[in-house]
């Protein structure tokens, strides 16, 4: 490797290759050691709700329905406390375009990409975003480059990861498949740098806007329930996705429900070691970022990000037994793997 | 004699990124001993045979360069054996809403 190309000489040059690859620069906004300025940071990026929404349906994504799991509330009650077990309900984000909810945060990214005229877009993702954004990038006429973490020393591939690269590649998009490792960002870097692409990531304040017409799932409880959620239960991993929703939420009306972030809790296996990559089997909201980066904050998607006091998590089991109890309580089998957001309401 | 891909054929080439050297210096120990490998699919610029350094244009339309290791590559993953620790979870549920119903 020439020496420009080392890992210290690519990271040197991250704030300048990130200004360019997403031209924002995120110093303007921090306001204090803790306090960030979020309402001007969207503000900037020149989209509302209703412009996002607008977008979003020129591609089909969003305007998902909202299911009540009758089964399902009936288990709750089976086991809550008196008074207790409330109308459940899931919202079907498996009904988007390639699959997944991540179509909503990959839209705003690609649109921006598209208008600023930039010839092709760059995201590191392992999961769902990767085949969101390779969607994207093929409904707007861009090319697009996923960089995944997908196989191990042994050159075994996680299953999950392997089938988001055959859906990227069908998408028509260039998959770079690395071995285990947080130098996924340095390659990232690099290929931005050598590319010239949009920085399609899930940390931009345009993956986080595109979650926000999710809040309309308010208004479809209210409309089956009679009133608003109570309590929303959102997978959090980056906090993108918890923050994109509450947002949206308030911006609805549901200023009052409660929000629980969803995290898998994946002690003793670290993120970045070769011998537990194959050991987790799971990868978008499960890819273990959320805990050890909850108390790094400004290393998740969010910046300063609050969603720590929200998150509620379980293991690797307890998240595939509860995936199979939805599953059959009568949830469609693909939501569990789609991000998978819960309403309840007291009725 | 190892396998021969023609011009145009869609492959998958491998290189090394990092060497074990090179790593990150907040890279686990057992990741730090393991070089930083990559693999790409793309269309072979000219004649090749398994083993060869070659070129590849990429969907994106990138030029590069790597081990040419599989010529039209199929998808192979699988998810393995029912995992019996879940097996018996349907059942579980059914049962519970059936009791559920019965009850007065």
């Amino acid at each position: 490797m020439s020496p420009p190309h080392t890992y210290d000489a690519i990271m040197d040059q991250k704030a300048a290759i990130m200004r360019t690859s997403i031209g924002i620069d995120y110093a303007q906004y921090a306001t204090g050691v803790l306090s960030f300025d979020y309402e001007r940071l969207f503000a900037d990026t020149g989209y509302d709700l209703d412009a996002t929404r607008t977008i979003q349906q020129h591609t089909a994504v969003g305007s998902t329905p909202l299911v009540e799991i009758a089964n399902l509330t009936e288990l709750a009650r089976a086991v809550a406390k008196p008074g207790h077990g409330a109308r459940i309900f899931v919202k079907d984000e498996a009904a988007n375009p390639s699959g997944s909810f991540k179509d909503r945060r990959a839209s705003l990214s690609i649109h921006k990409a598209k208008t600023r005229g930039y010839a092709g877009v760059v995201a590191a993702t392992s999961g769902n975003y990767g085949a969101a954004v390779a969607s994207q990038a093929a409904k707007a006429g861009l090319n697009c480059i996923v960089i995944q973490e997908a196989f191990d020393s042994q050159g075994i591939a996680q299953p999950e990861i392997a089938e988001k690269t055959r859906a990227c590649e069908a998408y028509g998009a260039e998959v770079m498949r690395l071995s285990v490792g947080p130098e996924l960002f340095y390659v990232f870097l690099r290929v931005l740098k050598e590319t010239g692409y949009f920085n399609a990531s899930l940390y931009t304040p345009y993956a986080i806007m595109g979650i926000e017409t999710l809040g309309y799932l308010a208004c479809q409880v209210r409309e089956q329930a009679g009133r608003f959620p109570d309590v929303v239960v959102a997978t959090h991993a980056g906090g993108g996705n918890v923050t994109g929703t509450a947002r949206g939420l308030i911006q609805a009306g549901a200023t009052e429900m409660q929000m629980v972030a969803a995290s898998v809790d994946l002690s003793g296996l670290h993120m970045a070691s070769d011998h537990d990559f194959n050991r987790k089997s799971f990868t978008t909201g499960h890819t273990g970022f959320s805990v050890p980066f909850t108390t790094w904050p400004d290393r998740v998607d969010v910046p300063r990000n609050p969603n720590e006091s929200l998150v509620d998590s379980a293991n690797v089991l307890g998240v595939r037994r509860a995936s199979r109890q939805l599953i059959s309580a009568g949830v469609s089998l693909c939501i569990p793997a789609s991000g998978t957001w819960i309403a309840t309401a007291t009725t | 004699m190892p396998e021969r891909a023609s011009a145009q054929t869609w492959v998958e080439v491998h290189r090394l990124v990092l060497a074990p050297g090179e790593r990150a210096p907040q890279t686990p120990d057992d990741t730090q001993q393991m070089p930083l490998e990559l693999k790409v699919k793309g269309f072979l610029t000219h004649d090749a045979a398994i083993g060869e350094e070659v070129d590849i244009i990429t969907p994106a339309g990138r030029t590069l360069s790597g081990t040419l290791i599989a010529i039209n590559p199929a998808y192979t993953h699988m998810f393995g054996a029912p995992l019996p620790e879940l097996s018996r979870i349907g059942g579980e549920v059914r049962a519970m809403l059936k009791d559920r119903r019965k009850a007065p």
